[in-house]
């Protein structure tokens, strides 16, 4: 087997380039591996800004609490401003409260961003997934940096010997640099992921799970099912709420209501989804 | 043991029903809209039967039907249940095919000591897990 070192330029370039694909796709199927379990009792699915939080943190929990806020009509939207008419108080959720509390004075609802009072409210849904082992903890962060480390080691170590070997061959080493450069930031946005692998499959399978309500968003009518509207919110973005009826979800929050994040396809229930003990086999319940 | 209140699984209603869990005791699922289910989707059901205790309901074994029960669909019933993991599974002990016919309808079985042994027999290779109960005999519905 030749010496990699003594490959030509392109040749070399293409080794390195298949080797680092190689090793991103090892830093995420392993670590999805090492972080995967089955779903254990004790998430409170219900919680729609726990969900929200899982899925985007403390930003998306608040996009989620702004907009059922104003579905349940205790925030109003004025302008490009929003604020809460009358004042609301006893809201169960702490970061409902808080987000209502932002809005007493008219104000972008893009202020509840970072708002250090909203993101303190959700403090307790980050210790609650990280006790799950939804988002990453202490723990599993530095799990994750050993398995990039190595990997990082070898391909840094290997670009440094070739661009050494390039210039004492007074050859071009410009692009085996990009190249090193690009693979060095890949690897780093991919290394660590917002999610654990569990928490990522949990929210896979909520998509799975809550496919239907997704599939009939264009049936929800501002104001008639909070709940709904919020797990719709929660679990797959506020994209997933139709434009139509919910104009004003574009207008506060444009660049989160752009798109619906997930496929949110239905759920495996075949064709006999009917009511009743009905399914295949007729009669029934 | 308490009474317990539950209701069926429904798709469309997975908000009602994931939303409103501390009124919930536990869920029903006809494990018959499973059988054709992926990967994917049965993890989902995992998933659900983390949140909620669930009981797998199946109408179309067809355990006192005069056919063996067709090994695709025991096959099927053990994915669902080793995906589920539910408290318990059962299944109607009623008449449901013959001839390669289905008949869509949970019929009542013949009552006669043929069908007491069949459904004996055909009860015996469906050891799936610890859990199966058979529910009512068909003819006690009507």
């Amino acid at each position: 087997m030749s010496n990699p070192l003594d490959f030509r330029g392109p040749e070399f370039l293409l080794f390195y380039a298949a080797l680092g694909i190689t090793a991103l796709v090892w830093i995420v199927y392993s670590q999805r591996r090492s972080e995967q379990a089955r779903p254990r009792r004790g998430l409170d699915v219900s919680d729609p800004y726990l969900i929200a939080y899982l899925r985007g943190g403390a930003n998306e929990a608040g996009r989620v609490a702004c907009v059922s806020l104003i579905d349940r009509g205790l925030l109003v939207i004025d302008d490009d401003t929003v604020h809460t008419e009358p004042r609301v108080q006893g809201l169960k959720p702490p970061i409902e409260q808080e987000v209502a509390n932002l809005f007493r004075e008219a104000r972008p609802a893009s202020d509840l961003f970072d708002d250090p009072a909203v993101t303190q409210a959700c403090e307790p849904y980050d210790q609650e997934l990280k006790r799950l082992g939804l988002l990453p903890d202490d723990a599993t962060v530095s799990a994750r940096r050993q398995r990039l480390i190595p990997v990082l080691a070898l391909m840094l170590a290997l670009a440094l010997a070739k661009i050494w070997v390039g210039l004492a061959r007074h050859r071009p080493v410009g692009f085996l640099i990009l190249l090193t450069a690009g693979f060095v930031i890949f690897a780093l946005k991919l290394y660590n992921p917002r999610q654990t692998g569990k928490g990522s499959a949990l929210i896979a399978d909520l998509r799975q799970l809550f496919g239907r309500l997704k599939e009939r968003a264009g049936t929800l009518r501002p104001g008639s099912a909070p709940s709904e509207t919020a797990l719709l919110a929660a679990v797959f973005g506020l994209g997933a709420l139709p434009r139509e009826k919910f104009p004003w979800a574009r207008q506060i929050f444009p660049k989160a209501s752009r798109g619906s994040s997930g496929s949110g396809c239905g759920v495996g229930c075949g064709s006999g989804c009917g009511g009743g003990c009905g399914g295949s086999g007729g009669g029934g319940d | 043991m308490n009474d317990r209140v539950g209701i069926g699984w429904r798709p469309e209603l997975a908000a009602g029903i994931l939303g409103q869990l501390d009124r919930v005791d536990l869920v029903e699922v006809i494990a018959d809209d499973w059988f054709d289910a992926g990967r994917r989707e049965l993890r989902a059901l995992g998933t659900l039967g983390a949140q909620v205790p669930v009981i797998l309901h199946g109408v179309s074994l067809g355990l006192a039907s005069s056919l063996p029960v067709d090994t695709r669909r025991l096959t099927a019933m053990a994915r669902i249940v080793n995906a589920a993991r539910p408290e318990l599974w059962s299944e109607h002990l009623a008449f449901v095919r013959a001839g390669g016919r289905e008949i869509g309808h949970l019929a009542a079985p013949p009552r006669s000591s043929a069908t007491v042994d069949g459904a004996a027999d055909r009860r015996q290779r469906a050891p799936i897990g610890k859990y199966c109960d058979l529910d009512r005999p068909a003819w006690e519905r009507s």
